[in-house]
């Protein structure tokens, strides 16, 4: 049986390249703006991989789309935007992610959860 | 620039990552770094597991964004020139034969057959034989030497293939 932060791990492992094309929605971001964008939200990426091989994922199938601009803070930053692609994949997935969320909760709604003091 | 990054950029050197692209890359990962380590965030909190190891790291980041091959690609690339060695053996092999077999020295089988009953004369039957010798060349030959040098042509088209592929594999990437 897998330990709460394993299965955590793989939960989050099949969506996370979704939550990086809806922070990036909001508003085009760079590496860590998007880490700081999702701990706003409570999705910490601490125990999991890091976003930068799945943001070049996402820019190799042609989902975002980047450009160089200056930051608030630093040097220029590498930004990253959904592409029409990207936006059409994000919208497929959230309806995946709530049918698949909403057959899960179904199951375990009947579940009694007892929280041990 | 931190040591996690260096480290990064070695690995993305070995792996002969494009430098405009190494270049990229390090400085992106080095702003994100220092930028979280001046609001007190750790590396751990930015890169997850991948902070204890920026080896895997540097390739799997190299890898998805496709500026080098994936990790079994990579492996059977450094096997290919085994492979290509071996067929390249085997194509000599079967052209020397090839050539032995066509060079001009007829084959032939000999079969003996008993000689035709002859009409009696005076002399008594002989007792067993003489025997004649039938010679005809083998048509296995023939087929033996085109099979060979359809082999031979075959290994010569796939080495020539594989060769290619090993080549492009090696060449860098464009960058992305």
């Amino acid at each position: 049986m897998a330990s709460g932060a394993q299965r955590r791990s793989e939960l989050l492992r099949g969506v996370l390249d979704l939550c990086l094309l809806a922070v990036i929605e909001e508003g085009p971001a760079y590496g860590y703006e998007m880490t700081k964008r999702l701990r706003a939200r409570g999705l910490s990426i601490v125990g999991e991989g890091s976003i930068y091989p799945l943001l070049g994922r996402l820019e190799r199938e042609g989902l975002v789309e980047t450009h160089r601009a200056a930051s608030d803070s630093g040097p220029p930053r590498k930004y990253y935007r959904p592409s029409r692609e990207g936006r059409r994949t994000l919208a497929a997935g959230v309806s995946e992610w709530r049918a698949a969320r909403d057959a899960v909760d179904a199951v375990l709604a009947p579940v009694k959860v007892e929280v041990a003091s | 620039m931190s040591d996690f990054v260096q480290q990064c950029r070695r690995e993305w050197e070995r792996l002969r990552v494009p430098d405009s692209v190494a270049n990229e890359m390090a400085a992106d990962l080095a702003a994100d770094l220092k930028e979280a380590e001046t609001e007190g965030v750790s590396a751990e909190e930015v890169l997850g597991r991948s902070a204890f190891d920026p080896r895997s790291f540097a390739a799997s980041w190299a890898t998805e964004r496709g500026v080098i091959p994936s990790t079994s690609h990579r492996e059977s690339a450094s096997r290919r020139p085994l492979v290509l060695a071996a067929l390249a053996t085997l194509t000599v092999i079967g052209l020397i034969v090839a050539v032995f077999i066509a060079l001009p020295v007829r084959s032939e089988s000999v079969a003996m057959t008993p000689a035709p009953p002859q009409p009696r004369v005076l002399a008594p039957p002989a007792p067993s034989g003489p025997f004649v010798l039938h010679s005809r060349p083998i048509a296995a030959d023939v087929f033996a030497w085109i099979l060979l040098m359809v082999v031979t042509v075959l290994a010569v088209i796939v080495s020539a293939r594989l060769w290619s592929a090993w080549v492009r594999s090696r060449l860098p990437t464009a960058p992305a």
